[in-house]
């Protein structure tokens, strides 16, 4: 038990600044998030659309920019979370609920980091949708399901960006709110703060 | 001078209870630093936008940062549904390992542990990195 106390008090030291930092690339992104939907075309037309937001609409630019660096340092923040809960073996007895609510939550922030990629839907995001399309389809029996479920049908078209855009902007950033408020709660009963 | 009551008293009125929890000023600092973080960022290196897309084009494609050391572990094995299912190995064993025995007991204990560590930081880096090349 006194090796857990230690490793506690350790892990506490980095605690307020690296969840304040993660708190504020996560609100940061949702607020930018919720700006750029307004301008956003969920359609084949997705870029146009980018393109207007970057070069014409005011700021536009610097809001898809913020969009974009603090979703990155939200997944970054995420990892340094995980390596300092791993160093000081912070994941037995009463952390474990804090362990795997965090590694749920790293792995949606990832996955919003990934979807969000797709949705400028410019040559990079085009083709990096289609591999990563057909990866998944590698995965027996199951494949095609995720593939399908993935794009809305079996090749890119509108209801691929449709149904991206739907997983980016309402039910992953719903969820990471979900286990978010079970991280928080989590970090409570492990007498964290 | 002054005597051990008269200093103490002394340093009550400087230092009293209500003072600003300095507790705040680190977490205020800490939240404006990565705000700036956010800014300069978005400032000196913006999101990249390339061409539309082109769906008869072959260009060379390279993932996000987080996804090159996953990238390098796909392309260099026989089979994607390998790379595959040893991704999400690695992510199951990390669900696992609140059941993993406390270490003192294993031969090597906590160096053992923390060996691993940098020895995984390192190898995931260099996969990043070759994918680059």
């Amino acid at each position: 038990m006194a090796t857990l106390n230690l490793s506690a008090s350790r892990f506490r030291q980095f605690l307020p600044y690296l969840s304040a930092a993660a708190a504020t690339f996560l609100i940061l992104a949702l607020i930018t998030g919720t700006l750029l939907g307004a301008n956003f075309i969920p359609s084949l037309e997705a870029y146009d659309a980018t393109r207007t937001i970057t070069e014409q609409v005011s700021f536009g630019w610097a809001v898809r920019g913020l969009h974009w660096w603090s979703s990155s340092l939200a997944l970054v923040c995420s990892l340094t979370f995980t390596a300092l809960a791993y160093w000081f073996g912070y994941f037995r007895g009463p952390a474990r609920w804090l362990w795997w609510s965090g590694l749920v939550l790293g792995l949606m922030l990832l996955g919003a980091n990934v979807t969000g990629y797709y949705l400028p839907l410019d040559q990079n995001a085009y083709w990096r949708l289609s591999i990563e399309a057909n990866l998944f389809n590698e995965v027996p029996i199951l494949g095609s399901a995720i593939k399908n479920f993935l794009l809305g049908g079996a090749s890119i078209t509108d209801a691929s960006i449709a149904r991206i855009n739907w997983l980016h902007s309402l039910i992953l950033p719903l969820f990471v709110t979900l286990a978010l408020g079970c991280h928080v709660y989590a970090a409570r009963k492990a007498k964290l703060f | 001078m002054f005597t051990q009551q008269e200093k103490q008293n002394s340093s009550e009125v400087l230092a009293p209870t209500g003072r600003l929890n300095t507790g705040y000023f680190d977490v205020a600092v800490a939240v404006f630093t990565a705000l700036g973080v956010a800014l300069v960022l978005t400032v000196l290196e913006p999101p990249r936008l390339v061409d539309a897309f082109d769906m008869f084009a072959t260009p060379e494609v390279l993932p996000e940062w987080y996804m090159l050391p996953a990238f390098f572990i796909i392309k260099s094995l026989p089979s994607k549904l390998i790379g595959l299912a040893l991704m999400g190995g690695v992510v199951g064993s990390l669900f696992l390992l609140p059941f993993l025995p406390e270490g003192k007991r294993l031969p090597g204990g906590r160096f053992l542990g923390r060996a691993a560590f940098v020895a995984i930081h390192a190898v995931v880096v260099t996969f990043g990195f070759l994918s680059l090349q």
